[in-house]
């Protein structure tokens, strides 16, 4: 008996036909079988945040979520939203103020930030920081981070 | 950006958006077709006899293709170290809880796991040693029987389990202490943390008969993992290609060749490309995290706040194996005797094996908690003679041409003001209010020299390429900071300089990103480089343009006459027409380590902070009397680093610093039962800041330069992590009254100590 | 992570027949944010994943009279509901669940069938009185919430029932609820303890007509308070009664010591954080229109 399935997954507006096994993570699927390597992985536990990825427009931890729940789904990795318009503004932000060092939890803190500003396009700082304390950087000491979201923010961050 | 002003621009890196689009690639996202995937079997013993190995049902399942265990290495091969004790896979017995015993690799991850879970081991519990005070002790058992057939740097103190003993002594403490009007003692503990970078350790090796051994690797030290490779391999050492991959983090955890030298049998031994990941529960139970201590810190003071005598002793856990402890040990000696005036000063740094993973580097080794215990220490100096915490700091501290502990002078020397600023910074003078409290650290720190090489070439396209030996880590100093130097030193816009990261095989040998040393050594290698790349290019120019060398100029990408300057050619051009490879030079920086003075140290192996920076923390903190829960409010940071390359890229360090700081001093504890197996093995249970838990930061440049690093600078990387936990504890002992000696101040801790 | 096969009924009445028929080797997939890890560490090892995902209807919410909550409403979705006085509570617990990643994934019936000893919704759900509504094959029930918890990962679930509704009855007026968490740091984390106070005023808005208590992180599972909430009901809410209701909270509370906190600690939060949900929940009570 075999437990492989035929998935469809809609990510970055492509349509891909996959055949998975059902406990491969959307994490697994995105970095392994999609070549999506933009979305991190480290912990697997929902604690990190480096895997996060926006389905249906809200951020959610990609190694916590198996492909097959994401099935129907409209799913975005960081290689989606540096495609869009409203990117621009954010890259332009992160980049300046110098919120990128070591880079790897950037996908993560973006695809959130860019989520946050979409329902909430002035977001206070206890705002701020709700919508991203699911995110960890070790690098930045988070300042800088906050300082590139108020940029953007105060930018406009068009979708 | 014009070149005059690319120094001191908060230019952007060359790094910065390739990481923002997720397209840039770092070691775990780094694959080769065909390759397998190894694993490593771990000890779930702190410590045992290894009684047998049989790993005959690993061997035999289908699609395992390597299976490594001791005795498939060469027998009693130990790395290379200060002393040689530790072996790639535990043999005889084991003595650490994650000790590697056994490794795999095979086609599938769920294979390989598979295969170590069919590696039968039979172990005989011992017990272990936990405590390094009592590992002292004459009856203690012995982490290493055998310790003294190892092989050791000379001049090393060791004894049974003590693998070193640093000290200094300046003076005559007893003297000091009759003459002081009061005697302070306390007894400061910290217990490790971990460097928690978010990129795990991942390695990819291919060693395939007839091909140059290679390493792919998230290294900060590309040219150590190669030594460890080669030696691992019984290869020469210029035969082996370590490949520097992108790092998402590091904090000198990935120093140290934990996984690259075993992937690399495993290759051997496959005929295939092997890849390695560390998972983080591995990371967390056996990575190099920083050293447990206990200090104890015993003061002589007159009543005017003149410091006359200071003693201490640290007992510092090294866990099973040497590792760089001695070292550390070494700089853990000179953080105790801090930037002061101290007239009588003998310390004692204990390095002691134990049965708990071999702590390493994490960030400063050898600083936070000695800085912990000597500026918390010094608070209840002063408030035991009833004097404010800074006017006793700056009655006490170094000035421009003082001379420290050890022996050493100092010069550029911008502490005063690193303390007046950061104090400033957060109203110190106010008196905070109800459950607040403010506290500040000080201190200095090292920009660790050795060699660094570097070079630098224009290529066809009138690019200037420098290519250098070692990784950026994600601080800036290589893909900022070393660039902005390279831009502005051949007068061409920073877009136009590209920096290289080469393999091993380049020989652009360099003492790797760490010890605050990148921007400086790296730097100065690169500038020595298109210094002497730009007179190559005057050279060839002064015959395309037919005018005297000197009466050139290269500015703006152009070679032009400064008498004439419509006669002027292109970089591209020039590249053009010169002779193949001719445009290119290399150089190397290794500048002269700060003297000091030898009579006073013992057994340290690093004995001086070379060209020193200087810094000030400053915390305001509100504690929660009812939970014990303490927010950081307020928080300054100033550091003397000589001159500022790119203040964006230093702000950055500070602020990261800070908080990696702040969860040092409030929530992050690596946990051992007290049998020494580690307990809180994941990120839910060993708590890292996040964003909700940041203060209001404010990083301050001061600026003293040095005749070190380019246009004046030294190093920064890690002071930045040196001081929250003193500041935040002096800050909670001015808000709650009560002082904390261990870390890390808990919210527990703070209630149950007024409850 | 061991494979499984995978399963999507698309009805309550399948769902309920392949969790029965494969007992201890199935289980029910709602947003996966606790089940995944627990698989991935070896603690469950189903053979069969049963995803409720494609039964409709259980991601509902209605406001009519009182509250009914689908099983899949996730836990942003339940948040971003709650505004009224009477439920800000809910709301508070809703918000500090997790990270937002988590909340977006993480839905109210998980959190109640995980039964974690420290279950965020759990304390304002008891506060609120809430009702559970159960279903098996064609069958179903209603249960309180209190009691439906009987052991750490355990519930009075039978073979193949399935939790599909969350009731919440019309809360009186003047009604007001408060949630407060602590944790080892400002945010992300399990519950070193977690508390929640209801109080229900009389209409001449001073005193305490009735009052609930839940504690989470404390017990096996989150608990009501009994003797506490007895105190504080017919009372004015003084000081020193609000006090009296704390400390007789922390003696209904059995909490261990454990990798994030001491028993000593757990007790003496206890107290510290009553004291201010209770006021909290009073000023709300105070302050709120009558819920519609």
């Amino acid at each position: 008996m075999t437990t492989s399935m035929e998935i469809s997954l809609d990510v970055n507006g492509r349509t891909y036909a996959l055949e998975i096994e059902p406990h491969e993570t959307l994490l697994h699927v995105l970095r392994g079988r999609l070549g999506l390597t933009g979305t991190k992985a480290n912990c697997e536990e929902g604690e990190c945040g480096a895997c996060t990825v926006l389905v249906d427009g809200r951020p959610v931890n990609s190694c916590l979520m198996l492909a097959a729940r994401a099935v129907g789904a409209r799913i975005q990795t960081i290689e989606g939203l540096a495609r869009e318009r409203r990117f621009v503004a954010l890259q332009n932000a992160f980049i300046a103020e110098g919120a990128i060092q070591c880079g790897y939890c950037s996908p993560g803190f973006l695809l959130a930030t860019a989520a946050l500003l979409d329902t909430n396009p002035h977001p206070s700082e206890d705002e701020i920081a709700f919508a991203l304390s699911g995110n960890i950087c070790r690098c930045t000491g988070y300042t800088k981070i906050v300082q590139a979201v108020r940029k953007a923010a105060a930018e406009g961050v068009q979708p | 950006m014009t070149p005059e002003q690319i120094v001191g621009q908060r230019a952007p890196r060359q790094d910065a958006l390739a990481k923002s689009t997720g397209a840039f690639i770092y070691g775990m996202d780094f694959q080769l077709p065909g390759q397998l995937y190894g694993a490593i079997l771990r000890s779930p013993h702190p410590h045992a006899l290894i009684r047998s190995v049989d790993a005959s049902r690993a061997r035999a399942l289908e699609g395992v293709e390597a299976v490594l265990i001791a005795t498939d290495l060469p027998a009693g091969l130990l790395m290379p170290g200060v002393v040689w004790d530790q072996p790639l896979l535990a043999s005889d017995r084991v003595r650490y809880h994650g000790e590697p015993v056994a490794a795999v690799a095979a086609r599938t991850p769920e294979l390989a796991q598979q295969a170590l879970d069919l590696i039968a081991i039979e172990y005989q519990p011992l017990p272990a040693i936990v405590d390094a005070e009592s590992a002292m002790a004459a009856e203690a058992p012995l982490v290493h029987e055998a310790w003294v057939s190892y092989r050791a740097e000379e001049g090393l103190l060791r004894d049974r389990n003590v693998c070193c003993h640093a000290s200094l002594n300046k003076g005559d403490v007893e003297g000091g202490f009759a003459s002081a009007d009061e005697i302070i003692e306390g007894t400061y503990t910290t217990e490790s943390v971990h460097q928690s970078h978010v990129e795990p350790r991942v390695a990819t090796a291919v060693v395939l008969g007839g091909e140059v051994p290679t390493v792919y690797t998230n290294t900060q030290l590309p040219y150590w993992i190669r030594t460890n490779v080669a030696h691992a391999l019984g290869v020469p050492e210029e035969g082996v290609r370590i490949v520097p991959t992108g790092v998402g983090g590091a904090f000198g955890s990935k120093l140290y060749p934990q996984i690259e030298p075993i992937t690399a049998l495993l290759s051997r031994a496959a005929g295939k490309p092997v890849r390695l990941v560390v998972p983080l529960s591995d990371e967390l139970i056996a990575g190099l995290p920083r050293h447990p201590t206990k200090t104890r810190i015993k003061t002589g003071v007159k009543r005017d706040g003149t410091l006359v005598a200071l003693q201490a002793t640290m007992y510092m856990d090294g866990g099973a194996y040497t590792g760089s402890t001695p070292e550390i040990a070494s700089v853990a000696v000179l953080c105790l005797a801090g930037p002061y005036t101290t007239p009588n000063v003998h310390i004692d740094v204990h390095g002691v094996l134990t049965n708990k993973t071999n702590f390493g580097a994490y960030r400063a080794p050898g600083g936070p908690y000695s800085v912990f215990a000597l500026e918390t220490h010094l608070d209840e100096v002063a408030a035991r003679i009833g004097v404010d915490p800074l006017e006793l700091r700056l009655k006490n501290i170094l000035a421009d041409g003082g001379e420290a502990a050890n022996g050493q002078i100092v010069t550029s020397v911008g502490l005063r003001e690193a303390v007046e600023r950061a104090t400033q910074a957060i109203d110190w003078h106010t008196p905070a209010g109800p459950n607040r409290g403010k506290g500040l650290s000080l201190g200095w720190w090292t920009t660790t020299l050795q060699l660094s090489t570097s070079e630098a070439l224009v290529d066809e396209n009138g690019k200037v390429v420098v290519r250098v030996g070692t990784n950026e880590i994600g601080t800036g100093a290589i893909m900022g900071g070393v660039r902005q130097v390279a831009a502005q030193t051949m007068g061409v816009d920073i877009d136009d300089v590209v920096i290289d990261v080469a393999d091993t095989l380049s020989g652009l040998w360099d003492w790797g990103s760490q010890g605050s040393r990148t921007l400086s050594n790296v730097g100065r290698a690169a500038q020595f480089a298109c210094q002497d790349l730009r007179l190559k290019i005057l050279s060839l120019a002064e015959k395309v343009l037919e005018t005297e060398r000197e009466r050139l100029d290269l500015a703006g990408g152009e070679v032009y006459s400064i008498d004439n300057p419509s006669e002027r050619i292109t970089l591209k051009a020039l590249a053009q027409r010169a002779p193949a490879g001719s445009l290119r030079s290399r150089a190397e920086s290794n500048a002269e380590p700060a003297t000091h003075d030898k009579s006073r140290l013992t057994s340290c192996l690093y004995p001086a902070f070379h060209h020193p920076s200087f810094h000030c923390h400053a915390a305001e903190v509100e504690v929660d009397p009812g939970t014990g829960m303490t927010r950081v409010l307020r928080y300054a940071a100033a550091h003397d680093i000589g001159r500022a390359i790119n203040p964006t890229l230093i702000e950055g360090q500070i602020e990261g610093g800070v908080m990696q700081g702040i969860g040092m001093a409030l929530m992050e504890e690596v946990l051992y039962d007290e049998r020494g197996v580690r307990t809180n093995i994941n990120w839910t249970d060993y708590k890292l800041p996040t964003i909700a838990d940041l203060p209001e930061i404010r990083a301050i440049i001061v600026e003293h330069p040095t005749n070190l690093g380019p246009y004046g600078s030294k190093g920064l990387g890690e002071s930045p992590v040196l001081h929250p936990p003193a500041a935040v504890a002096n800050a909670i002992g001015a808000a709650t009254g009560k002082r904390f000696r261990s870390l890390p101040i808990t919210p527990e801790r703070v209630a149950m100590a007024s409850a | 992570m061991r494979p499984f096969e995978y399963h999507e009924p698309t009805s309550i009445e399948a769902a309920s027949e392949l969790l029965a028929r494969h007992g201890p080797d199935a289980a029910a997939l709602a947003g996966g944010t606790a089940l995944l890890i627990d698989m991935r560490h070896g603690e469950l090892q189903p053979r069969h994943v049963v995803s409720l995902w494609k039964i409709p209807g259980l991601g509902k919410f209605h406001t009519n009279g009182g509250l009914t909550i689908g099983t899949l409403l996730t836990v942003t979705a339940l948040g971003d509901a709650m505004r009224q006085p009477a439920t800000l509570g809910l709301r508070e617990a809703a918000r500090m669940l997790g990270s937002w990643q988590v909340q977006n994934m993480a839905t109210v019936g998980g959190n109640l069938c995980k039964a974690s000893p420290g279950a965020d919704l759990v304390p304002p759900l008891l506060c609120l009185d809430a009702r559970l509504a159960l279903r098996f094959a064609d069958g179903k029930r209603e249960v309180p919430l209190d009691g439906f918890l009987t052991g750490p990962d355990q519930t009075a679930l039978r073979p193949g029932e399935l939790l599909v509704d969350i009731l919440v009855p019309q809360p009186p007026p003047h009604t007001g609820t408060a949630f407060l968490k602590i944790m080892r740091r400002q945010a992300l984390d399990c519950s070193i303890v977690s508390v929640c106070a209801r109080i229900t005023l009389e209409d001449d808005g001073l005193t305490c007509k009735e009052a609930r208590i839940g504690l989470a992180a404390v017990s096996p599972n989150p608990i009501r308070a009994p003797r506490a909430e007895a105190a504080l009901a017919g009372s004015r809410l003084e000081d020193e009664t609000i006090i009296e209701a704390a400390q007789l909270a922390r003696s209904e509370a059995r909490p261990i010591t454990d990798v994030r906190a001491s028993a000593e600690y757990r007790s003496h939060l206890i107290g510290v954080l009553l004291e201010r949900a209770i006021r909290k929940a009073a000023q709300r009570a105070r302050e709120g229109k009558a819920n519609r």
